[in-house]
């Protein structure tokens, strides 16, 4: 029977026992152990965050929870490396099972990965109770339809006329890097209205003369697609002069957030707030006035955050933009949405971004733990040493040559990959331990799950012109997950035999 | 060692109220049969008995007689699968360090199951370097090293069969308990096995009431111990030891040397024990076969058996040097002091007369041993 733990239930005390009996290797990793803790750790944690972040309406100080944690995921990770540390089956020369290698990293993978999850564990409650409280549908359909309610409201108000930047099409690409100038250009008689904005061209293009002393810039024809495609108006004055309107800032309810591509294309805006303003018809003025009210309530500054932190309205320097903001104080009900939103996409777009920098830490905090478990304490503190020197020497071979390219780059992180893996396998023909090859070995390992996406950036750097950069950000997840699984078969078949063989042999 | 001669032994030390040594041989019997019942009773029966061991109480022989007889009766077909096969052997193994300040000379040795190889010589004359080769840790720069008792064995399966205590124990963490199942554990000894050899081998080096504690808080002695017991659940054909002795009282000392020859020269569970000490006498008294290093050369390799060409005793006494050499002008004797003891040799007077003409010459006498067959000779 092993020692009792403090804080530990009779009953994982029992497993415990019966682990150590009959299961050196897993009893050792501590991962009934860590995954106690964590779920312990992780209610009490999240319990008291969800009471924290139970309004998402509340000024709440993630960062201060997120500080903490981090404590107390350093604290977890030290606890568990001197409990780990303490009974290595591969040193001590144990019978090793066949899948010994791949079990162990991987209790080692999950074990690192609830640790460093730890920190993550106030933001995912945070956002949790932001997605409870409130949906994205919600949301957008409340902001576009307070935006469109105040630009009624306000319609008398607003600038009659929009800004507009005058652009001329060339593909001589000396002209396209000279910027704005200023040149008279002569304007046909009948100007290509855009048919987008039909509606309200017209009012906005007052400067139908035929000649103008202009402030223009050179664009090419891929550009001047795109403001077709995203601009608010477009005015094509001739073959090459085109005149591009800026519909006036209707976005009285700011939503200055992070915030995921599908929530910001659903949100109106400028020019389609005017077109659905201008479109449908006037309500009552008291009912919207009501309606504004509602929703002022409904994403009210509770903690009185952004109203105690409204002093920023200048009388004196404000156009209509501002001065509509002050009339309705909508400002604070802007800033609460903008918060409500940042929340809510921790987990809703940012949950690619959130995986990997969950990923990426816990795969190598993994793997050095692992290697440090089948090298000796001399060899594996000299391949840090190494490693920093090569990284050194890579840096100032890559800063000297000429021709300094990411395929270089590429293709040297590459090399060391391979020529490790060769100088591991050399290894086996040593008679004594030398540390290079444990080093190698080590090396080798670590460079293992990157090799897919390493292998696949070098073939598209090489058909960049054929691809035009296409596709460099896609199917790239695909490629880390079979890194992961690369990384899994090597340590089974290759690394696991590798290290054996290695460490076994006697000293110089 | 037979069967019958186990039996009378633990006999004679009840009988005499050697009961300590009694409990031990009856501890050793029972795991020599490799009886897992057998080994449960016994460690229950060392556990009733412990506590009263001293008293020799008639309740204490009675039950350490059953326990005797327990494991007579169950072991009827107890026949002897010991064999003397050669484990291990050594052809010119040599070592020389960078440094070039000391080389171990071309040695060449071999060693049989049931055997005790005793490595003795003074400080720095190669003892642990040869040891540490033979374990596998260290390359020798010339000359073999052949397992013979694992046969097609990689390195890492030679080290989970050949156990090496090294002079200083590296540190363990955690309970000693929870340490001496972990390491029955990854020798293949799972569930009740692992439970039962645990509690033999608390038992059997007397750690029952230490099984809780840490490194910190427990002796060097203690720690040795433990080294043992921890080394014998891997059940290895080879033991090596470093210097064993060292960090032991003299009653310690003789108990674990006793130990290990038991261990060794069981019926069933024969292996072949290295072990490196200054304690010349009491290796001497246990080893098989004695190997002496001197500046990394074997000066003495071979069997205990007088084949020396002259006598040699060791005395001390309250005479000074110049009264003992008037005494013995006349006589063929060589007469050497080191400070501490006077070494008396004589290629022609045995040891025993010795001792008597140096009665005879009216000298008191505090100390005498014979040293005719022993390395203490080479010492000098």
């Amino acid at each position: 029977m092993a020692s009792a733990r403090a804080f530990v239930p009779k009953f994982l005390q029992k497993f415990d026992s019966k682990l150590l009996l009959r299961n050196p290797s897993v009893w050792s990793a501590r991962t009934h152990l860590v995954l106690y803790f964590f779920l312990l750790f992780g209610v009490v944690c999240s319990a008291i965050a969800f009471l924290y972040f139970k309004d998402a309406r509340g000024n709440q100080n993630v960062e201060v929870f997120t500080a903490f944690t981090v404590i107390v995921a350093l604290i977890a990770m030290v606890f568990w490396l001197i409990f780990l540390l303490r009974f290595n089956v591969f040193k001590r020369f144990g019978k090793l099972s066949f899948f010994e290698g791949v079990v162990i990293y991987l209790l080692y993978f999950i074990n690192t990965g609830m640790i460093v999850l730890i920190p993550f564990l106030p933001a995912i409650v945070q956002s949790y109770c932001a997605n409870r409280q409130f949906s994205s549908d919600e949301i957008v359909k409340d902001v576009n339809h307070l935006n469109v309610m105040l630009t009624k409201l306000e319609f008398e108000n607003l600038p009659k006329y929009w800004d507009k930047n005058y652009y001329v099409v060339t593909s001589d690409s000396t002209l396209l890097n000279r910027g704005t100038e200023m040149a008279t250009i002569a304007v046909d008689a009948v100007a290509e209205v855009d048919t987008v904005v039909a509606s309200n061209a017209n009012e906005a293009y007052e400067d139908s003369r035929p000649f103008y002393n202009r402030n223009f810039t050179y664009i090419d024809a891929g550009a001047i697609d795109e403001y077709r495609m995203n601009g608010d108006s477009i005015v094509q004055e001739n073959d090459t002069s085109f005149i591009l309107f800026q519909a006036p800032g209707l976005q009285f309810v700011e939503v200055n957030s992070y915030s995921s591509d599908q929530i910001n294309l659903a949100l109106f805006t400028n020019r389609e707030i005017y077109n659905v303003a201008r479109s449908t018809s006037k309500s009552n003025a008291a009912v919207m006035q009501d309606s504004i009210k509602y929703y002022k309530a409904k994403y009210a500054d509770i903690d009185g955050h952004y109203l105690n932190n409204y002093g920023y309205y200048d009388q004196n320097n404000t156009g209509y933009f501002e001065k509509i903001k002050e009339k309705y104080k909508i400002s604070p009900t802007g800033g609460v949405i903008s918060d409500i939103l940042d929340r809510k996409n921790f987990l809703l777009s940012e949950v690619e971004i959130f995986i990997r920098v969950w990923y990426y830490p816990t795969l190598f905090l993994s793997l050095l733990i692992f290697i440090f478990r089948h090298t000796t304490v001399k060899t594996f503190f000299f391949s840090i040493l190494a490693a920093v020197i090569l990284a050194i020497l890579t840096g100032l071979v890559i800063s000297v040559t000429s021709r300094m390219e990411e395929i270089m780059f590429l293709n040297i992180l590459f090399a060391y990959s391979i020529l490790f893996g060769v100088l591991s396998v050399v290894g086996l023909t040593a008679k004594r331990r030398l540390f290079v090859f444990g080093m190698s070995i080590g090396f080798f390992l670590i460079s293992i799950p990157m090799l897919p996406l390493l292998g696949r950036l070098i073939y598209l750097y090489k058909r960049r012109f054929e691809l035009n950069y296409e596709g460099f950000d896609e199917h790239n997840f695909t490629y880390e997950i079979a890194g992961f699984v690369l990384l899994l078969f090597v340590i089974q078949f290759l690394v696991g035999w590798l290290y054996r063989k290695w460490y076994a042999l006697p000293q110089e | 060692m037979a069967t019958s001669n186990v039996f009378a032994t633990i006999q004679s030390h009840i009988n005499n109220n050697d009961s300590e040594l009694a409990l031990r041989r009856i501890l050793d019997a029972a795991y020599d049969t490799g009886n897992l019942k057998l080994i449960k009773e016994t460690t229950e029966i060392s556990k009733l008995v412990r506590p009263n061991i001293v008293s020799a109480s008639v309740m204490v022989k009675e039950q350490l007689l059953q326990a005797t007889e327990k494991i007579r009766i169950e072991n009827v077909d107890y026949a002897s699968t010991a064999n003397s096969d050669i484990l291990l052997s050594t052809q010119n193994m040599r070592k020389t360090y960078r440094t070039g300040r000391f080389s171990l000379d071309a040695l060449s040795l071999q060693i049989k199951a049931g055997e005790v190889l005793g490595i003795v010589g003074e400080n720095g004359n190669g003892k642990t370097t040869m040891l540490t080769m033979i374990a596998g840790e260290l390359m020798s720069d010339e000359g073999s090293i052949k397992y013979n008792a694992f046969p097609d064995a990689d390195n890492y399966s030679i080290k989970q069969q050949l156990a090496f205590i090294p002079q200083r124990i590296p540190r363990w963490y955690g309970g000693l308990k929870d340490n001496l199942h972990f390491t029955a554990a990854i020798a293949g000894l799972s569930k009740t096995e692992n439970e039962v050899m645990v509690n033999f081998m608390l038992e059997r080096f007397n750690l029952s009431e230490y099984a809780d504690l840490t490194w910190d808080k427990i002796s060097s002695g203690y720690r040795t111990r433990f080294e043992i017991a921890r080394v014998l659940l891997q059940n290895p054909k080879i033991m090596i030891l470093d210097e064993p002795l060292a960090n032991l009282d003299i009653k310690a000392q003789q108990t674990l040397l006793t130990d290990l020859v038991f261990l060794a020269k069981g019926t069933r569970r024969n292996m072949a024990v290295l072990l490196s000490s200054q304690q010349l006498h009491e290796v001497e008294k246990v080893a098989d076969n004695v190997l002496f290093l001197k500046n990394g050369k074997s000066v003495m390799n071979n069997s205990l058996t007088p084949s020396v060409q002259s006598f040699m005793i060791e005395v001390e006494s309250a005479g000074d040097r110049e009264q003992l050499q008037d005494a013995l002008v006349n006589e063929d004797l060589q007469i050497a002091f080191n400070g501490g003891f006077y070494t008396i040799s004589s290629s022609t007077i045995s040891a025993s007369q010795m001792l008597q003409l140096l009665i005879n010459k009216g000298w008191t006498i505090s100390y005498y041993r014979d040293i005719t067959n022993s390395t203490k000779r080479y010492f000098n």
